[in-house]
């Protein structure tokens, strides 16, 4: 009577995301680490300027490189001060290898002083932030209509958003100012019902910034949703009469804004980055600010986590990361948290039968949860007998990889792999959300 | 350095609910009509039970062993059933199937019609299809259809419920025929208190007598996400309008027969239900419908059974026509319409 045990118990349909602990407390900020990786690229193709050869010396915030060649580039800095040790091809958590630096640290952090927007003679404000680094779709900043700004947490115990709003609800005040006043958009903020002290934050905003609004929203909404809308609008624009005006939204973080009121107002490049640090691998989950290019194994070590025994890391959460084959990985641009978990796997004939496979039952909990509102049973057996044809017809390209419909299947069916390998399949690896949404020049 | 690190693609997590969780559900939900039953037919209702379950296992059991399973080993057979991977018969849903099964057989029936019913459910109902999540119509339904046409007599005969606290004559009445609540006012016009319906001291199958009972166990059904409330709730919603507008009696219709079992244990059915939302609604709609016309102007007193096995065979065209067709590379987003208004 295997499976009668487990039965009592009331399962959720969706992750636990509330972790009242490291919600209530304080962030930290983690000290500089002894060597950074910093990318200049995000694939192998990709085009980059580098201005530092071995040797060199270099200080914190100095530019050191730019990913992208033309007047659009994007500022590469530094994050410690110290001595270039190492200049070419080096892990990367995206792909294998790209063009990155390294810098081994000499522990003064000693700063270069960039002038705030003002000081500075940049008059376009946006080309001032290209030159601090701050990731932005500078490509269609300047058509964008509506800014959304997600504080929905939609993965496992996450919650770096809401907790960036708490602590600097001024710097993000000042950030959504900023970017709506340069590009006349308006901000709509997507917030759930239960982040009370968000609600209060943004009520606040929006009493004194015009042209700024508060959708309250029943379910997290994920953070692929980005990926996914600009998927669409670029296939809106090809086909020409698009009924909504979609191709002029853009999702931007809440870590962003506080990126931007640094940049204008204090001269601080992005060289930080806002993560939650979760997992079972980890003694004390934290939300942390930490340099950009650290190595994800001496995060994990900061947050009291053993390497040793850590068997599974993602850049990116339990249910959307991008899985990690080494710890030798730098933290990059657009890193929300890092999951890190003592894991055991097993081959699919050891284990237990309670834990394998199972036929489809056809229960439809993955219709149930799916918030793209696709049907992901059918879509994933019909590309198990490699239709995928038929499987695009369904509304494949719809799906969002949220993982709601592996984590509520009671079969135990694979079903985002069995979709993305159908993406993989029919359009090739530019359609997949996860990993274009770590890309720094996505859009 | 550290260890090598597992590389598999995400998600990571699972809220640990398995097919089997979903079948025991079902089965602890049964509790309460079990006990009902067992105190308005006395212990005879208990063996049905248990010769219609057992022989549903010995059936899957045998049928799994003789066509399905490579790993089993006959030398040792008892370990084998423990952990082979293909003899499924722990996992609850044969134990289902033969429960369901006998909850839809009069309390009189002599004990080799539950045997033979839940034997030719598991045969032609499920493993004819393939097994588990692949049969069309409902197993216990097949073997109640396939009783029902075989033995109409001992199918039909049904014995009022046990009299425990009698009032004056202290002598326990024991097995008096009478007619199911349906029955007797479709031929005889009689109506049945609708107290007595709902508690279940009437004549009927073992399951379907007691609405409170069922009542009971699809609480903690809903309670426990096992099923949705699209289908039982359309499928009972449907049968009080019909009623309401032919000018039946809606309560006695919602009460009386097995609609409520039939709603919200059959209906509900994992693998013979359809998946979307819409099609969900429009299967409970479609059997709520043609119990009522079965009700009220066929043949048969009672009409659930028969109303649910149709529906069954147009599941999968309700799944293919309430899925949305898009062309090959379009995208929706339904998380945008909410926040673009």
């Amino acid at each position: 009577m295997d499976g009668l045990i487990p039965t009592f118990q009331r399962r959720d349909h969706i992750p636990p995301i509330e972790n009242e602990q490291m919600l209530n407390s304080h962030s930290t900020v983690m000290p500089v680490p002894e060597r950074v990786i910093i990318p200049l690229q995000d694939t192998p193709e990709d085009a980059y300027q580098i201005f530092v050869n071995v040797g060199d010396q270099v200080k914190t915030g100095q530019e050191i490189g730019t990913i992208g060649k033309t007047s659009g580039a994007l500022s590469v800095h530094a994050t410690v001060s110290g001595e270039v040790v190492a200049v070419g091809e080096m892990f990367h958590p995206l792909v294998q290898h790209v063009a990155s630096v390294e810098i081994k640290s000499d522990g003064l952090d000693t700063c270069e002083v960039h002038q705030c927007f003002k000081d500075s003679k940049i008059t376009d404000p946006f080309h001032f932030l290209r030159k601090m680094g701050v990731p932005l779709g500078y490509r269609r900043i300047r058509d964008i209509t509506t800014f959304i700004i997600n504080f929905t947490e939609f993965e496992f115990c996450f919650n770096s958003r809401e907790r960036i709003v708490i602590e600097h609800p001024e710097k993000v005040v000042e950030g959504v100012r900023l970017l709506t006043s340069a590009t006349g958009a308006k901000a709509v903020f997507v917030v759930q019902k239960h982040q009370k002290d968000v609600l209060s934050v943004l009520k606040n905003l929006c009493v004194v910034t015009p042209k700024t609004e508060i959708k309250l929203v029943p379910e997290p909404y994920p953070d692929t949703l980005r990926e996914l809308v600009y998927q669409k609008s670029v296939i809106d624009e090809k086909g020409g009469g698009a009924k909504k005006p979609i191709h002029k939204i853009m999702f931007v973080n809440p870590d962003i804004m506080v990126a931007i009121h640094d940049a204008f107002y204090l001269g601080l490049p992005f060289i930080n980055e806002f993560l939650s640090i979760v997992g079972s691998a980890v003694r004390t989950p934290q939300n942390a600010w930490v340099r950009m290019g650290t190595l994800l194994s001496d995060v994990i070590k900061y947050a009291g986590g053993n390497t040793e025994n850590t068997r599974r890391v993602t850049i990116g959460g339990a249910l959307m990361g991008r899985p990690q084959f080494s710890l030798e990985v730098p933290v990059i641009r657009k890193t929300r948290g890092i999951y890190a978990a003592i894991a055991l796997t097993f081959q699919e004939e050891r284990k237990s039968r309670f834990y394998r496979r199972g036929p489809c039952v056809r229960c439809g909990k993955c219709v149930d949860v799916c918030p793209a509102s696709i049907v992901p049973n059918d879509i994933a057996e019909r590309i198990e007998h490699r239709r995928f044809e038929e499987a695009a017809e369904l509304g494949l390209f719809s799906c969002l990889e949220c993982g709601l419909c592996y984590y509520v299947c009671p079969s135990i069916i694979p079903l985002v792999e069995l979709i993305k390998l159908g993406k993989l399949k029919l359009k090739g690896r530019d359609s997949l959300l996860i990993f274009n949404s770590y890309k720094t020049h996505s859009y | 350095m550290s260890g090598k690190l597992i590389v598999s693609s995400p998600p990571f997590l699972r809220n640990g609910e398995t097919a089997h969780c979903l079948m025991f559900d079902a089965l602890i939900a049964c509790l309460p009509i079990l006990l009902f039953s067992a105190y308005f037919f006395g212990l005879y209702a208990l063996l049905i039970v248990i010769v219609s379950i057992s022989t549903a296992k010995l059936t899957e059991l045998v049928i799994q062993v003789l066509f399905k399973a490579k790993d089993f080993d006959y030398k040792n057979p008892v370990f084998s059933i423990m952990e082979s991977h293909e003899v499924t018969v722990l996992d609850g849903s044969a134990a289902l199937t033969g429960l369901l099964l006998a909850f839809t057989l009069p309390p009189t029936v002599p004990l080799w019609i539950p045997a033979v019913g839940s034997a030719f459910s598991i045969v032609v109902g499920k493993h004819v299809f393939g097994g588990l999540g692949y049969n069309i119509f409902n197993p216990a339904l097949v073997g109640r259809a396939f009783l029902l046409a075989a033995w109409p007599v001992y199918m039909t005969d049904w014995k009022s419920p046990i009299i425990w606290f009698a009032k004056e004559s202290a002598t326990v009445v024991d097995a008096v025929t009478t007619a199911t609540p349906l029955a007797a006012m479709k031929l005889e016009g009689q109506t049945t208190s609708l107290l007595e319906l709902f508690i279940g001291n009437t004549g009927g199958s073992l399951g379907e007598t007691s609405a409170l009972a069922v009542l009971f166990g699809a609480a903690y059904l809903l309670y426990k996400g096992t099923i949705t409330w699209h289908i039982p709730f359309s499928f009972i919603g449907i049968a009080v309008v019909f009623a309401l507008l032919t000018g039946n009696d809606p309560v006695f219709h919602f009460l009386s027969g097995g609609l409520l079992l039939g709603a919200f244990f059959m209906a509900t059915d994992v693998v013979t239900s359809p998946v979307t939302i819409k099609g969900r609604l429009i299967f409970g709609c479609g059997a709520g419908l043609i119990t009522m016309i079965i009700r009220c102007y066929g043949g048969y007193p009672e009409g659930v059974c028969y109303s649910i096995l149709i529906m069954n065979a147009f599941v999968p065209l309700i799944d293919r026509y309430t899925q949305k067709r898009v062309s090959a590379d379009e995208i929706n987003i339904p998380m945008l319409d909410k926040i673009l208004d």
